[in-house]
């Protein structure tokens, strides 16, 4: 976009003021340079128009790219064709997401977009992307976990570095899309789950979980962990697992647990920090969850007590998903200054390709 | 160059003889003369200097002037240099503001007032250095300075220098140097001048400034406060053309007072002191479709200088000890407080020595105590020593031909640079009446020392980075013609920069942290053009001017742990810019108009996603009548006149159209 006034201001002057002074012949040479300079300082270059992926049942992996202090996005990746859309929002609707785009959950028809820097949650048509509303008056918000058709529950933090504060569950009613209730758990919130009709919630800088009862929107108790906790999962056997790994301690832990018996860790497996964003994903079956740390990504049977001897790749991904249909991880590289990757592994950690999405691309979901 | 820009023309009695403080004034005056025609500058206030030996026709035509060190560019054959003067510097604005209005340069500005970098032929913002008295002003935590911070206040002139040049400047000056100038000018006597401006989005600023001249002592004293609101209008994208919301958190003041001091002590030597601090509080402008975060940050710089220059027969030599500190304070809803407190003693001492009329040399050494407390390096605070040598010859052996040379060694914590040479040359190409060419060379090592940041960040740090090192070349040509009513320069250059060890953050093994790693080579390769003419007749004056350049930047190569990719268009880094302007002087009234053009810049490495081209034009009428003892001016100015929308930084936006009202009283 170029300020065509910007010419009609600029050139009469040049024609004006110069020949009076210069000579008439000497007012071609500005004008000559002025033509040349707008031409070109004002040509952009042209977006190519790949294909745009349509998102179709099965077929279609949603990368969430968190982005910059100047916005993320949201990339489509058709796994048929391998067609890449890397910004459906800013294409659709004409403007970014806003910076951190820390998370999205497919609800019915309706894709939920977590916007960490703006504060706020995008609610867009899933399938051609307009936005529908937002809902904002959100603090710090982070994950987002559909309870029913009517309900979800999305984490909020609280407080500034360092000194946070304990967080919040917020309420959203998906029908008006608004907040009802708010409900206090533990410092620095995370990723939450629902599990045998209780939902039990993370907290980066405390060592307890909340549980939350989703009928009553009532906190009902907590449960110890080693550590500060970000990551959790259920798997095959009804057990939940969590990361646990907190900034200014050494060790990092792995636990596993019966929601029935707490106390009882089934599983505590340690290492040095190195949690990196952890992204601690189950396979469809929860028989098998995947681990990033900064040491290599790790497989490990959900019987596992402690980490395989080497990484099943020797690397460590921003974002991680596996997909339901047929196990293959979609891997994220954490590049800020550029854009980045996502490549795809085999569920045995064989690289099969890659395609470039956006900044920071910390999750996947598959639709 | 390391050398004595306050003290240039510090002191000025009135019945002195004309004095060059070579004390071989009959030879080198005719050297000056010779290459004052051939830069053929003017006193006007529009001047842009196309070559650096140009400086020295101001030694020559101020015949009163007592002149105690050679200016910037003494020493810099071939180098590139742009002065901004009077009318760049617009009395209660920023460097930042001069620097983007009259320069084709890239200001990279996350708002109005906000942070503000330069890049020059393609490098980054650490790799300008801001010299204050022969000292550096970049922040050594950091290893940039914030161009937004430094009030125009503070300093008369500023000289921009493009090209590597770490021989005369040292660490940081990679991709060029901007010179500021405080030399102590004005009539004998006392003077005053005070401004006043108002302007849109709530700005408010008022400059007072005095000087005091004797025979003895020269001094100027120069307050400045500023406060914007900026809660400027526009239109967000995405949605329909009518909406206008008003930026939020962006409101700002600053105020600095500097004061400068020339004593002569005897016949061959002065002693100069001066301060400049600083202060500013800004609301930091949360970015587009940002949440407000309510960040607020708090500067402060205090800058003292103490310097004793001796002149002898053949001989100029200076002492110079400074100290400066930076403090900053950040908080916002996100981090609740984030502080930073650095302070360095330097010391530099030089000589220069006139071997013939042809030969100058000048050699020199410098130390510097840097002392950091800064949150995120832990509770103890850090101290770091460096030290350099310098040296510097110019040669004339034949009128036509002038040649220099520089040389720098320098000495980091645990690490020695490779030696940074300078060579430059000029050799009068043609000379027929009225009209000159020369074609200039320069061929130059820079280096950028690892700042503290990068050092001793926690967690990341890496107390092993090697320093970031250039290798550039330029060539130009240099027109100049001169009658009774013409004045016109021109010049092109062609340059190519290539910087390796170049620092970028990478997320390490094992912990997963962040730390700077000397991971790639940056090659910068392009062209400047600049020209400008002056008419001056009786009816009045009229001038134009033109920059144009052209900068292709590039990663050439990599480590596998770098992850942006090479060959591409570094991010914000403009392949066309320029600057065009106009300005006419009738009788009292002077009016100006100045237009940029930038083309488009990838906003991240990959090259996929850009920030559009834009155009800004800004107009100035200015009006001076006497009114008894005083001189009165009242300026209007008005900026981005066509209302165009635009960002330097994604997602920062810049204001429309603005304008300003000014009243300058003078008094004698």
């Amino acid at each position: 976009m170029f300020p065509a006034d910007w010419i009609e201001a600029f050139i009469p002057l040049v024609f004006v003021l110069t020949p009076s002074v210069f000579g008439q012949t000497a007012a071609l040479l500005p004008t000559v340079f002025l033509l040349t300079l707008l031409t070109l300082t004002g040509c952009d270059p042209k977006k190519k128009d790949d294909p745009t992926p349509v998102a179709t049942l099965t077929n279609s992996v949603y990368v969430i790219n968190e982005g910059t202090a100047s916005g993320g996005a949201i990339s489509l990746f058709d796994k048929t064709t391998r067609a890449v859309k890397v910004d459906l929002f800013k294409d659709r609707n004409g403007r970014k997401l806003g910076p951190f785009v820390q998370s999205a959950a497919i609800i019915g028809e309706r894709m939920y977009v977590v916007v960490n820097g703006a504060n706020r949650i995008e609610v867009v048509n899933r399938a051609t992307f307009d936005t529908l509303t937002v809902i904002r008056g959100l603090d710090q918000p982070r994950y987002i976990l559909p309870i029913s058709a009517d309900k979800a529950y999305v984490t909020e933090w609280q407080g500034a570095y360092p000194d946070y504060e304990p967080g919040r569950v917020a309420v959203l009613d998906l029908r008006t899309n608004t907040i009802t209730r708010r409900l206090p758990v533990g410092i620095g919130p995370e990723q939450l789950v629902l599990a045998d009709g209780r939902v039990y919630v993370t907290a980066s800088y405390g060592t307890a979980l909340t549980v939350i009862d989703p009928a009553t929107d009532a906190v009902v108790g907590t449960v110890p962990v080693p550590a500060g906790s970000r990551n959790i999962v259920r798997d095959n056997t009804g057990s939940l697992w969590v990361l646990c790994s907190q900034y200014d301690t050494p060790t990092d832990h792995l636990v596993r647990f019966r929601p029935t018996a707490p106390t009882v860790l089934q599983a505590d497996i340690t290492f040095p920090n190195a949690y990196t964003n952890g992204n601690l994903r189950p396979n469809a079956a929860a028989d098998r969850l995947y681990v990033s740390l900064s040491t290599g990504t790790y497989a490990l049977p959900s019987t596992a007590t402690a980490l395989p001897p080497t990484p099943l790749i020797a690397r460590n991904f921003y974002g991680l998903g596996v997909d339901p249909q047929d196990g293959t991880l979609y891997a994220g590289t954490a590049s800020f200054s550029a854009d980045s990757w996502a490549v795809r592994y085999t569920p045995a950690g064989i690289a099969i390709d890659s395609f470039q999405v956006s900044r920071g691309p910390n999750g996947f979901l598959f639709y | 160059m390391r050398l004595l820009l306050g003290l240039r023309r510090a002191f000025r009695p009135r019945n002195a003889r004309p004095a060059y403080s070579f004390s071989c004034p009959k030879p080198l005056l005719v050297t000056g003369l010779l290459l004052s025609k051939l830069v053929g500058l003017t006193a006007h206030g529009q001047q842009r200097a196309l070559g650096a030996p140009g400086d020295s026709a101001r030694l020559v035509v101020l015949p009163a002037a007592r002149v105690t060190a050679p200016p910037p560019g003494w020493f810099a054959a071939g180098a590139s240099f742009t002065a901004l003067d009077s009318a760049a510097l617009r009395p209660t604005g920023s460097l930042a503001d001069a620097l983007a209005l009259s320069t084709p340069l890239y200001v990279k500005q996350t708002g109005p007032g906000q942070l503000a970098s330069l890049s020059i032929r393609g490098t980054a913002a650490r790799h300008v250095a801001v010299l204050w008295h022969g000292f550096t002003l970049n922040y050594p935590t950091l290893g940039e300075p914030d161009f937004a911070l430094l009030p125009t206040a503070g300093f008369q002139s500023a000289t921009l220098r493009r090209g590597p040049a770490g021989a005369p400047y040292g660490t940081g000056a990679m991709g060029g140097a901007v010179v500021l100038d405080n030399a102590l000018t004005g009539p004998p006597g006392v003077s005053a001048v005070a401004d006043l401006t108002t302007g849109s989005f709530g700005l408010r600023a008022e400059r007072l400034e005095g000087t005091y001249r004797t025979n003895r002592v020269s001094s100027r004293t120069v307050l400045f406060e500023r406060r914007a609101t900026n809660d400027f209008p526009y239109n967000p994208p995405g949605y329909a053309a009518g909406t206008v919301r008003r930026q939020v958190n962006a409101a700002q003041q600053q105020q600095s007072i500097t004061q400068d001091v020339a004593v002569r002590l005897g016949p061959r030597t002065e002693l100069t002191a001066a301060a400049w601090l600083t202060w500013a509080d800004r609301r930091i402008q949360p970015t587009l479709e940002a949440a407000n975060d309510h960040a607020r940050q708090q500067d402060a710089s205090q800058r003292l200088l103490l310097a004793g220059v001796r002149s002898g027969a053949h001989t100029t030599a200076t002492v110079r000890v400074a100290w400066l500190a930076d403090q900053l304070a950040y908080a916002s809803d996100a981090v609740s407080r984030s502080a930073s407190r650095s302070r360095s003693w330097q010391v530099q001492a030089e000589e220069v020595v006139v071997i013939s009329p042809t030969l100058t040399l000048e050699a020199g050494a410098e130390a510097q105590r840097f002392a950091a407390d800064v949150t995120d390096y832990g509770p103890a605070p850090v101290t770091e020593y460096r030290a350099a040598a310098y040296a510097a010859a110019r040669y004339t052996p034949t009128a036509r031909l002038l040649l220099t040379a520089n040389l720098r060694l320098a000495r980091l914590p645990g690490r020695r640079p490779p030696p940074l040479p300078t060579l430059g040359a000029e050799w009068v190409l043609l000379k027929a009446g009225s009209h000159q060419l020369r074609l200039t060379g320069q061929a130059a090592r820079a280096y950028r020392a690892p700042t503290l940041n990068e050092r001793y960040w926690r967690p990341g740090g890496n107390p092993n980075l090697l320093p970031e090192n250039g290798l550039g070349y330029e060539a130009g040509l240099r027109y100049a013609h001169q009658t009774p009513h013409w004045q016109a320069t021109a010049s092109l250059t062609a340059y190519r920069l290539l910087v390796t060890d170049w620092v970028q953050w990478v997320p390490t093994r094992p912990t997963g942290a962040w730390s700077p790693r000397n991971l790639r080579q940056v090659r910068s390769r392009g062209l400047e053009a600049e020209a400008q003419a002056t008419h001056s007749g009786p009816a009045g004056t009229v001038s134009a001017h033109l920059g144009y350049a052209l900068t292709q930047a590039e990663k050439t190569r990599g480590y596998a742990t770098d992850p942006d990719p090479a060959g591409h268009q570094l991010a914000y880094v403009p392949r066309h810019s320029a600057t065009l302007g106009l300005a006419g002087a009738r009788r009292r009234w002077r009016l100006a108009l100045d237009g940029s053009l930038t083309s488009f810049r990838y906003v991240s490495a990959s090259a996929t996603d850009f920030l559009p081209g834009y155009g800004l034009l800004h107009t100035s009428l200015t009006h001076t009548r006497p009114a008894g003892p005083l001189s009165l001016t009242f300026s209007l100015r008005g900026f981005n006149l066509t209302n165009t929308a635009y960002q330097t930084l994604e997602g920062r936006l810049m204001p429309g159209r603005a304008a300003e009202v000014g009243l300058r009283v003078a008094w004698r």
